[in-house]
């Protein structure tokens, strides 16, 4: 299992990389001049040409990218902001934890009501309760989240004066974006959960754990749940994903100061290096939880843990790996 | 084989060997999938239409689509026409009210729904398009081509994917055309790896060895043989996606990356009514609204699609 811990860690390592990589090419192509966005407008032409010399803008595609990678991975540095001369670094350890806050607060919201709610609707399939559950999770799907953080706030700071409509403090602050930002994931992990129950539902070994007498809560808890819990918990590492991708409106409606809004203002300001920086963090951020999903699977399913213990020889073909 | 005498005869032995092929290919489908050949379509239609809700969403989807195309025509006024007094409640003479320039709310509703369900088809298409290409290389070939591209798809979905569209919105910059490449850019890593797993199981079928056996290229083997059957839950699953990337590009839209001002995209309208939340909500609640109908009912179609072509469900 170690073993496997360590060789998933590497293998991050080049994806990262890659990831690194990709977002640098994207900005490079794009459109736009870094030394005008740092020195401002109405910078005189040969004082541009003397910051992109000393930005080292001439330089040729490859030099600039192993400059930048050797920066962020080696200096461990994200450079410095282009408009507001800030350290991007420092930048994002003030601002990681509210994106992250948000994410993470939204994802357990989604755990503790999809999988209740799913498994509820299983167990009574097609009941009126199990219609109702499968509306609400059905329009959880498909509103927009950011237009849900809208109403939220014209019903509850506009219409009733409840919870302040922007900022950060204390824990009302927090209510209308968590909100907002994780119904997509909550009705996804009922879905999920509903659909992967059903497939386990009329199984032999229910038949037979009903059979020996079980209580109901222990069958559902030591028979239907594990077995229904892999897809489940694919669904909730790409729902961390969405929330962290999507936290990005969400920050911004509500003026949270996290990576999100620091990314939009870096658009909307022209910041190459702070979009930059942002998109790195987060794709890493992600890309430890996906590893983090991976390794909880191995560890609820057994199959998938026997294939990496110790050293039995390993059946996983390196092609057999499905989309 | 059951082939008319003077056809064998006239034709050159390759074509005849391929057309035997094709027949195989037929029969082959056709054990896989109903016994009597029926048109697919007329009853997957068929068995769509014992739920009401599809019906029912289904009807909404083309209303939708309707309204996009006849927009120019049944739309009150033109999107960018200020027609009346700033901020006017809705009333009978503009239903959804009016905004902060006294533009008909109603008629850029209407008209954005031409640039939402645009952006959203066309998008679907690029990525459909390109995915499944790489993705119908991936999975013929095999081997290294479909390391690497795996690999290409990992680093791709291992950026989360509104942060995906939203750097290559950056890149391409603002405009129709170059929301429509950034969003399906953005798509391309899932389908390619739909159509590869689909490509993976077809691969070894015997109508592919019969093909391969009289030395058809691998361009038309890919093409006149896998594709057509490697098709159908590509497309099933991509329009399923159509509702996400609605909600995608609108959210796009919302940050003021994509379509621009005055273009009525429902995002769009729904950032420029945001200011005036307090003072004129009909501005927010209108598109948004029609945002959350047009995904619902997408959604609802698309599993009842999906569910119609479950093999598990026919009765």
């Amino acid at each position: 299992m170690l073993k496997y811990i360590l060789k998933r860690l590497l293998m991050m390592i080049p994806v990262i990389l890659c990831v690194a990589i990709l977002v640098f090419t994207i900005i490079y192509f794009t459109p736009g001049d870094a030394a005008q966005v740092v020195a401002g407008q109405g910078t005189p032409a040969e004082k541009l040409d003397e910051l992109r010399e000393s930005m080292g803008l001439n330089d040729p595609y490859f030099v600039q990218l192993g400059r930048y990678l050797h920066q962020v991975f080696v200096k461990l540095d994200l450079g410095t902001a282009m408009v507001n001369k800030t350290s991007i670094t420092s930048d994002m350890q003030a601002r990681f934890p509210y994106s992250m806050t948000l994410a993470l607060i939204g994802i357990a919201f989604a755990i503790c009501v999809g999988i209740p709610l799913g498994v509820y609707s299983a167990l009574h399939q097609n009941k009126v309760g199990d219609r109702i559950a499968v509306v609400v999770s059905m329009l959880g799907v498909s509103v927009p989240h950011f237009w849900l953080a809208l109403m939220l706030i014209l019903l509850f700071s506009v219409k009733l004066g409840w919870l302040p409509a922007y900022g950060v403090g204390g824990i009302a602050y927090w209510i209308m974006p968590i909100i907002a930002n994780c119904v997509g994931g909550m009705a996804t992990t009922a879905r999920q959960t509903r659909s992967s129950m059903l497939e386990v539902i009329h199984c032999d070994y229910i038949v037979t754990a009903r059979s020996k007498g079980l209580k109901q809560s222990q069958i559902i808890l030591r028979h239907m749940l594990p077995n229904a819990l892999i897809p489940i918990i694919t669904v909730t590492g790409m729902n961390f994903g969405g929330m962290l991708g999507g936290g990005l409106i969400i920050e911004q409606i509500f003026t949270i100061p996290g990576v999100g809004f620091y990314l939009t203002k870096g658009i909307t300001q022209r910041d190459y290096y702070a979009v930059m920086g942002g998109v790195i963090l987060l794709s890493v951020a992600f890309s430890v939880i996906m590893l983090a999903t991976d390794l909880i699977q191995a560890f609820v399913d057994p199959r998938i843990k026997a294939q990496y213990a110790g050293d039995v020889k390993r059946r996983r073909k390196p092609h057999a790996r499905e989309a | 084989m059951p082939e008319k005498p003077e056809k064998i005869g006239g034709a050159a032995p390759r074509e005849r060997a391929e057309s035997a092929a094709a027949l195989y290919e037929g029969a082959y489908g056709a054990l896989e999938e109903t016994p009597k050949q029926k048109s697919q379509f007329l009853e997957i239609l068929k068995r769509m239409s014992y739920s009401k809700v599809n019906v029912i969403c289904l009807a909404i989807v083309l209303f939708f689509g309707l309204v996009a195309v006849l927009a120019p025509l049944i739309a009150p006024y033109g999107y960018a026409d200020m027609v009346a007094q700033p901020f006017l409640r809705p009333s009978a003479a503009h239903l959804f009210g009016t905004d902060n320039l006294g533009r008909d709310v109603l008629s850029r509703v209407m008209h954005g729904a031409k640039y939402s369900i645009g952006l959203g088809l066309a998008a679907t298409g690029v990525s459909l398009a390109f995915g499944m290409f790489l993705g119908a290389i991936a999975g013929y070939y095999g081997g290294k081509v479909d390391d690497l591209l795996m690999r290409f798809c990992d680093i791709i979905q291992s950026i989360p994917g509104l942060l995906l569209n939203m750097a290559l919105c950056v890149a391409f910059g603002t405009g129709v055309a170059n929301t429509i490449f950034a969003l399906g850019v953005g798509g391309i890593a899932a389908s390619a790896r739909l159509m590869r797993s689909s490509f993976l199981n077809l691969r070894k079928a015997e109508f592919v060895d019969a093909a391969r056996s009289i030395s058809c290229s691998d361009a038309r083997i890919i093409s006149r043989h896998i594709i057509p059957n490697a098709f159908a839950p590509v497309l099933v699953q991509t329009t399923m996606n159509i509702g996400a990337v609605i909600m995608t590009a609108a959210g796009l839209n919302f940050l003021g990356l994509g379509v621009q001002a005055p273009r009525p995209e429902w995002g769009a309208l729904l950032s420029g009514g945001r200011d005036f939340i307090r003072k004129a909500p009909w501005l927010c609640i209108f598109p948004g609204c029609c945002i959350l109908v047009l995904v619902l009912s997408l959604n609802l179609v698309g599993d009842g699609l999906r569910d119609a072509m479950d093999p598990k469900l026919k009765k």
